[in-house]
């Protein structure tokens, strides 16, 4: 398929770069797959959220009359059976028209959207502040000369591993918003840039240790590659066989692992974003859990798998291009 | 026969009536080892005072076993010896400079403008990242111009023989053959205009009939630009061949040099003879059958075998034909030789014959019978009675079972409630019969070489008392002596068990020794079929006789024929440690 796909190309040189290094048959499959998990995620939280009791007792105060309850249940349509019930939530999906929230009164999408912003912003941060300790600790750990110097960073990333977000954020607080005072204790509204660093290091920490670790070992992996090899052989200058036959040679398995841990980077977003009071998706996702705003559950998670899957299709779509042997 | 050798040998470049040409490599009392630890422990030197010379138009080999230290020997003399491993004394000259002296970024520097390399396996070689432009480029001398280089990449494709210089400047190296990569390889280790090409077993990854492609054009830029070629190799049939000069190495030294034609002819130490005796076209081939063939009732009948496999990837996918109505006939105690190149479906019939692969359409049918409709006793009668045994010794066995605890496995499964002692005995037996000494039955794989290995897959086999036993390239990752002796095992359990054989093999000489006939595969059709000297004589088919052309190792056939080395060795011991 390639070679016929190569011969089209016009003869211009390199003729490969006219090649689509991607097929739209496979794009578009992986978008299904994506979609699939999105249908699976919120099926499973409308299914937990039917089990539990009837929200509209929550809405009511304690004293209120039956009478009253039920009309609320008929309003809302939790009277109705579940595979109806379930049939009008799915259109409701594909329509993006959801009940009102029952707290705010007001369209859930449109509140979730709002936040998506400020979560996208602390996410991204994490992302490139994991990206560049896990790499930076992943090289060190493959390449350094003293052997304290491989060991004791990987070491330190996985003790990190093993312990919980919401107790790394909340040491961070207590020692340099407490204690020190070099940063305010709450997140966006009260501090503005500074508000953000200890949300960041927080959710960075969560995914540095498998970044390092993966990278470390695709490292060693290209180090011991007879390509590089055939580099020294030409005379390549060291910088170069490093960035260009090594480095760039490990990035590719480390960016599956990235997308393997978007999963991670959402759901310690979650967490995160609680300890901090970061106004972003997560903590409203965990508001709406408490008052059992139903509508707003719904939606902040159908947000949060599309989030996920789309990470993914990037990261596909990206190591595609990065290691062309998946092109096959 | 002298003359042919010394004629051959001749326009290969050596001149010896003339002034001897400069030289690009020399090798002082090389000395190879590990670096030295923090603790200190004694270390074995792996190179142990190698010395060679290479002058410019001449092609010189260096030919040993694996461990021999003759790779570690070809990589010190351009600088490329693994980071555990270094040079502990002697001198390395390459075009009269002593690199050693000169720093670690003027040595590069020297080294990399006045030496190519060449690796054995070509695509691992190249970064699979990087379209073969690029690779390119990186490998022009610095102060190309972006407009020279342009220019350069093209042309040093079209030298090395490349037919679509501008697809292939696109591709990538995944999508070019090994043989294409081969030839990328010398384009780039030519590219700084080198007086010296370092081969390192150039052809051992590749097809029969490319190696022989691959060495013409090696050959051809020797004679063309005069460059001084070391070529590496196990293969004594390939240096025969293709080199004037030959250095003879064992266990870290060279034990002999001389006129290639000489040492061949001649041999002076004990271990060049003992590699000669081991070259698979001066055995005399088994041949236990003749008249009696054709009454001998059909073991095993494969009609119109057809498989094709579904290649996928993000780009698309693409039909694979491995098998394309494959006719075979094998009688009871028969040997037949499949042969072909890679790709020509060998693997997928014999996978199919002990239903490791199923068909897409035609039958194989064991005894007379199709084995999917036999019923569950004799479906587990047939599993025993056709065995297999791997190519690579080094995957095929558990790495967490000993020797005994591999063969108890068939036994018990075979026999079951079978007396312990009794398993135990036959273990014994079954270990005598591959010939390797009792004590062998608590070792671990990784205890053993890969010989040691082979024996022991080959023991798994027998040990349920096949009547067929499929072998799929049983003797193709191992060292020439030892491969010697591994076929020599099944040519006497072709004897002694009355076996009938399915031997797949890319080595025609390895299947003339064993096999009787002879099955030519490609492109998952047969093209010809036969008794084995027949069709070696006189192919009938192109591709029959392009593969026989292709042998290396012409050289070879004209000496006389061997005393036999191996003789009164014993077998414990004549195969090298784990």
């Amino acid at each position: 398929m390639s070679n016929a796909t190569a011969s089209t190309a016009p003869a211009g040189r390199p003729s490969g770069q006219l090649r689509s290094p991607i097929g739209v048959r496979h794009l578009v499959r992986r978008l299904l797959t994506g979609l699939i998990a999105v249908w699976g995620a919120i099926t499973i939280v409308f299914f937990a959220l039917y089990s539990s009791n009837n929200p509209v007792l929550l809405l009511v105060p304690p004293d209120a009359p039956p009478e009253e309850t039920a009309r609320l249940t008929r309003l809302y349509g939790f009277d109705q059976p579940v595979p109806v019930q379930y049939v009008k939530f799915l259109g409701n999906v594909v329509t993006g028209s959801f009940p009102d929230s029952l707290r705010y009164g007001q369209d859930p999408l449109t509140i979730a959207l709002q936040k998506v912003p400020a979560s996208l912003l602390l996410g991204a941060a994490s992302l490139v502040l994991g990206v560049l300790v896990g790499g930076l600790i992943g090289y060190v750990a493959a390449t350094a000369r003293y052997a304290w110097l491989r060991r004791v960073p990987l070491s330190i990333a996985t003790v990190a591993d093993a312990v919980p977000t919401f107790f790394v954020g909340m040491v961070l607080i207590l020692v340099f918003a407490v204690t020190l005072r070099w940063v305010p204790t709450m997140g966006r509204g009260a501090g503005g840039v500074t508000g953000m660093i200890l949300p960041t290091i927080t959710l960075a920490i969560a995914f540095v240790p498998a970044i390092s670790r993966v990278f470390r070992t695709a490292l060693l992996e290209a180090l011991r590659a007879d390509h590089v090899r055939t580099a020294i052989a030409k005379g390549v200058s060291r910088p170069m066989v490093a960035l260009r036959h090594v480095v760039a040679n490990a990035v590719g398995p480390t960016l599956n692992v990235v997308g393997i841990q978007a999963g991670v980077l959402l759901g310690g977003a979650v967490v995160t974003e609680s300890v901090f009071g970061w106004p972003g998706i997560g903590q409203l996702s965990i508001n709406a859990v408490q008052n059992r705003d139903y509508p707003l559950v719904i939606v902040c998670v159908l947000i949060i798998a599309i989030g996920f899957v789309l990470i993914n299709l990037v990261v596909d779509v990206l190591s595609v291009l990065i290691e062309p042997r998946l092109r096959a | 026969m002298t003359e042919t050798l010394h004629a051959a040998t001749a326009a290969r470049g050596h001149r010896p009536d003339l002034e001897p040409a400069p030289t690009v490599l020399q090798i002082r009392e090389l000395v190879v080892g590990p670096r030295p630890q923090g603790g200190g422990a004694a270390t074995r030197n792996l190179v142990d005072g190698a010395s060679l010379v290479v002058h410019r138009g001449e092609m010189v080999g260096l030919v040993g076993e694996s461990g021999s230290g003759k790779t570690l020997t070809a990589l010190a003399a351009a600088d490329l010896l693994p980071a555990a491993l270094q040079i502990r004394g002697g001198q390395v000259l390459v075009d009269g400079v002593d690199v050693a002296p000169l720093g670690r970024r003027a040595a590069r520097r020297h080294l990399s403008s006045s030496v190519g390399i060449i690796f054995q396996n070509p695509t691992s070689s190249l970064n699979p990242r990087l379209r073969i432009d690029a690779q390119l480029r990186e490998a022009l001398p610095r102060g190309t111009s972006r407009q020279q280089r342009r220019e350069l990449t093209g042309d040093l494709l079209g030298q090395v023989g490349v037919p679509n210089v501008v697809k292939t400047l696109g591709a990538y190296p995944h999508e070019l053959s090994g043989g294409l990569n081969q030839r990328v390889m010398i384009a780039i280790a030519l590219a700084r205009r080198p007086g010296l090409l370092i081969a390192d077993e150039p052809t051992t990854a590749l097809d029969v009939s490319v190696q022989a492609q691959v060495l013409d054009l090696i050959d051809q830029l020797r004679a063309d630009l005069g460059i001084g070629v070391l070529l590496v190799s196990h293969d004594i049939g390939v240096i025969a061949d293709r080199t004037s000069i030959v250095s003879v190495m064992s266990q870290g030294r060279i034990v002999e040099t001389g006129d290639t034609a000489e040492v061949l002819r001649s041999p002076r130490h004990d271990y060049t003879r003992r590699l000669l005796a081991a070259v698979p076209q001066r055995l005399a081939p088994l041949r236990l059958r003749s008249a009696e063939r054709d009454e001998s009732p059909v073991h095993l009948e494969i009609t119109q075998a057809r498989r094709s496999f579904v290649v996928r990837g993000p780009a698309g996918s693409r039909h694979f034909t491995a098998l394309d109505g494959v006719d075979l006939t094998l009688r009871q105690g028969q040997a037949i030789g499949l042969v072909g190149e890679s790709g020509s479906g060998k693997t997928t019939l014999a996978r199919a014959v002990v239903g490791l692969e199923r068909l897409d359409s035609g039958t194989i049918r064991y005894q007379g019978q199709d084995p999917d409709e036999l019923d569950r006793a004799a479906h587990r009668r047939w599993r025993r009675d056709v065995q297999y045994v791997f190519q690579d010794p080094y995957s095929s066995l558990d790495p967490r079972l000993t020797v005994q605890q591999t063969l108890r496995e068939p036994l018990e499964l075979n026999h079951s409630g079978l007396a312990r002692a009794t398993v135990n005995r036959r273990v014994e037996e079954l270990l005598d019969e591959v010939e390797l000494p009792g004590a062998f039955r608590t070792r671990f794989p990784s205890e053993l070489s890969g010989g040691q290995r082979q024996r022991v897959g080959i023991a798994r086999a027998l040990a349920s008392d096949p009547a067929l036993i499929v072998a799929d390239e049983p003797v193709s990752a191992l060292d020439l002596s030892v491969q010697a002796r591994v076929l020599a095992l099944f040519g006497r359990l072709r004897q002694e068990r009355a076996l009938s054989f399915l031997f797949i093999s890319h080595d025609l000489t390895v299947v003339r020794y064993l096999c009787e006939d002879l099955v030519v595969l490609r492109r998952g059709t047969v093209v010809e079929q036969g008794p084995t000297e027949t069709v070696l004589r006189q192919p009938a088919h192109p591709y029959t006789r392009s593969l026989v052309d292709a042998v290396p190792g012409r050289a070879l056939s004209t000496l006389p024929a061997p005393t036999d080395a191996l003789d009164g060795v014993d077998p414990a011991t004549r195969e090298e440690g784990p």
